[in-house]
């Protein structure tokens, strides 16, 4: 995948607007529209097949051309899904490679989705709160409901795999026991209801109905918000001293004309413009080129995304 | 499985419907927090301009 929405000044500046946090990198909003279309697919297709006595399913599987089309679709789709989730496996690999020093690092760092004695704290934080007998936790880069979204979709695809015993049956018989496709098939069927119901409800009521985000939250989709809705979301990140930082006033230019400018902390582009860096990468030693660079250095695949890995906010 | 299929939507659904109504103040004490942040700059501007009342 190429990061081109970064290789173009005005694709990457809105016109004007509030300053803008950048969450997300063009990756990883990229793949979450493919698990979309994935999950999509294999919940229509899947259910279709799971409840095939039922009126409705016919109907469906109708529309989809019928039950065997419903299988092809299914399957189709699943492929689709294990390709995002290799694709995520490569970008931990990049990134494990390029920017953590041990995998200790990039699994249990403070910005890894992994679970911690930090989200035990949230979560009861969370309750107390919810309750109206403490405050909002000050939550950093991943909330816990954030982490548990990433590993039901883990989930998923771990359904997925497991559904891979039938569809090549001679294959892994050939070291499996056969009641092993048998157990597989039910552990897919109900593993894949429980992911259905959990995102079609708890994660659709997290990100897009909760009152405070509604109708839905675009940050996964535009990859950045507004500074100060990050500044009330995530609190934690915004003040951690490996996170986002202000910028020192006054602003001034870095090395106006030139693309690389070298101060680990606060750089800038020819025009002006604020970029910071957070230690989500850990680029602190990284050359910075600025969306704004012309030329080959701007244009270059690999520049382009260790410029995807900053946290950029831009006045505009 | 069934269990983990019901435990899981039983956490999650109890979970957001606590949730309901602290998101409905958290989002009325936001809108109040932008809406005094206007009027503070709104009024800064007009203490600004050769008009306003400084």
């Amino acid at each position: 995948m190429t990061n081109d929405t970064v290789s173009s000044p005005a694709a990457a500046r809105p016109a004007a607007g509030p300053l803008q946090f950048q969450r997300f990198s063009p990756l990883h909003r990229r793949l979450h529209v493919l698990m979309i279309i994935s999950f999509l697919l294999l919940a229509t297709t899947g259910l279709t097949l799971k409840f095939s006595y039922t009126s409705w399913a016919g109907g469906v599987s109708r529309f989809l051309g019928g039950f065997e089309s419903a299988g092809l679709i299914h399957r189709l789709a699943a492929i689709l899904m294990v390709g995002v989730f290799l694709t995520h496996v490569f970008d931990l690999l990049r990134l494990r490679r390029t920017k953590y020093p041990s995998w200790k690092a990039l699994i249990f760092g403070p910005n890894s989705t992994m679970f911690s004695r930090r989200d035990l704290t949230e979560f009861i934080g969370s309750l107390k709160w919810f309750l109206g007998r403490g405050p909002r936790p000050h939550f950093g880069r991943w909330t816990y409901w954030e982490k548990f979204d990433y590993f039901a979709v883990s989930g998923a695809f771990s359904s997925s795999a497991r559904r891979l015993d039938p569809v090549v049956p001679i294959f892994f018989t050939r070291f499996l026991p056969g009641w092993a496709l048998n157990v597989a098939t039910i552990v897919h069927s109900d593993e894949a209801l429980l992911a259905t119901g959990f995102i079609f409800t708890v994660h659709f009521f997290n990100t897009h109905l909760r009152p405070e985000k509604f109708p839905m939250d675009t940050v996964i989709f535009t990859g950045s918000m507004p500074l100060e809705e990050f500044k009330r979301d995530k609190p934690d990140e915004y003040e951690s001293p490996g996170g986002f930082r202000r910028a020192p006033e006054p602003l001034g230019r870095a090395n106006p004309g030139s693309c690389h400018a070298r101060d680990p902390d606060l750089r800038h582009d020819r025009a002006g413009h604020r970029f910071w860096h957070r230690d989500l990468d850990c680029l602190r030693d990284a050359v910075c080129v600025p969306v704004e660079c012309s030329g080959s250095a701007g244009r270059s695949g690999q520049n382009r995304r260790i410029m995807a890995s900053f946290m950029r906010v831009e006045r505009c | 499985m069934t269990l983990l299929l019901l435990g899981t939507l039983v956490v999650g659904g109890l979970h957001t419907l606590l949730w309901i109504p602290r998101s409905l103040a958290w989002r009325r004490e936001v809108k109040e927090a932008l809406a005094a942040e206007e009027r503070s700059a709104a009024a800064a501007a007009a203490g600004k301009t050769p008009g306003g009342k400084a």
